[in-house]
């Protein structure tokens, strides 16, 4: 197996693992609240 | 391989469809539906009344910033970037079109060597990583010339409420936009080679990411034309796996040799693989 394909599969995994524990741990539900807030870093306030 | 994404103008009628799914035009104020707990995969500012995504950077320096290991979008960003690796830039992210049709104005143009390009990991580990730990704020949506355009002056034209509010932060980050949009004009999409952090990351994986594109090496006769119809100013035929490419497949489309081509796989298809390739078949 090539050094390109087992890099690929070590980051399909990995990347998997961390999406589906993201959405596990609600990480999920922190990016859409997050997401819904208006942070005002637009305007520069601090 | 993908003949019809050559086409001239599938890349900007792409682009423009994702730029109408990304943002929510028909609604005022901000929104805040089920769409915002997923990502737009290009710049795309989170907190923009218009967006009905998260952005992936605002997103990685907010779980930063509150000293949680960033897995979701980390994540995401990973399947993406092997997926299909900088091609987002070259597909989806409305910035990156932006800054090429501001290349388009007819005037002098100035050519930035491709080595300057190693700044924008600078400004991912600064303001993407570094400040955000020290400060648990996101210095980088603070500066982003994106969000401005797309958030910051269209709030303050829209809600007179938020104009005492403005910071010192808010003319700094005016002077960018002003600075990007004039070098736009003379420099090939200067934000994305030298600046863009969502670019580095996603530049990493273009050396193993499945949609590539592949050089016939033996019929290039190093024309150039490459680098001159290329929006990112890359020698394709030199490195076709470029950390840089956004495979928007201008060189492609214009190779009056018709050596160049995607491709979506693991066969090998590095410079005069195509050849091997054929060879190793017969």
């Amino acid at each position: 197996m090539s050094k390109r394909r087992i890099a690929f599969f070590f980051v399909l995994i990995l990347s998997l693992f961390m999406l589906f524990y993201g959405v596990l741990v609600e990480q999920f539900m922190e990016t859409g609240i997050n997401g819904s807030i208006l942070c005002l870093s637009c305007i520069g306030i601090l | 391989m993908f003949r019809w994404l050559y086409a001239k103008y599938v890349r900007i009628s792409v682009l423009i469809g994702f730029f109408f799914a990304g943002n929510n035009y028909f609604i005022n104020g901000i929104y805040q539906g089920n769409g915002k707990g997923f990502f737009f995969p290009g710049l795309n500012c989170y907190a923009c009344p218009l967006a009905r995504f998260s952005c992936p950077l605002g997103t990685l320096q907010h779980f930063i910033g509150i000293k949680t290991f960033p897995f979701y979008v980390l994540g995401f960003l990973g399947l993406i970037g092997i997926s299909l690796g900088r091609l987002v830039c070259g597909w989806v992210c409305p910035f990156g079109f932006f800054q090429e049709l501001l290349y388009k104005i007819k005037t002098y143009k100035i050519q930035v060597s491709q080595k300057y390009s190693y700044s924008k990991y600078l400004v991912l580990f600064i303001l993407v990583v570094f400040l955000p730990v020290l400060t648990n704020q996101p210095w980088f949506c603070r500066l982003c010339p994106a969000g401005g355009i797309e958030a910051g002056i269209p709030q303050i034209i829209s809600n007179a409420s938020l104009r005492p509010l403005i910071g010192i932060l808010f003319y700094i980050k005016i002077g960018i936009v002003l600075v990007l949009i004039s070098s736009s004009i003379f420099i090939k999409r200067p934000f994305c080679r030298f600046t863009c952090p969502l670019g580095a990351i996603y530049g990493i994986f273009n050396k193993i990411t499945l949609f590539r594109i592949r050089v016939d090496e033996s019929k290039c006769t190093k024309c150039y034309t490459c680098q001159e119809v290329c929006p990112m100013d890359i020698k394709i035929f030199e490195v076709p796996d470029a950390v840089d490419c956004i495979k928007c497949g201008e060189c492609i489309r214009n190779c009056p040799e018709g050596v160049l081509s995607f491709k979506y796989g693991f066969s090998p298809d590095f410079k005069g693989s195509f050849e091997k390739d054929k060879n190793s078949s017969s």
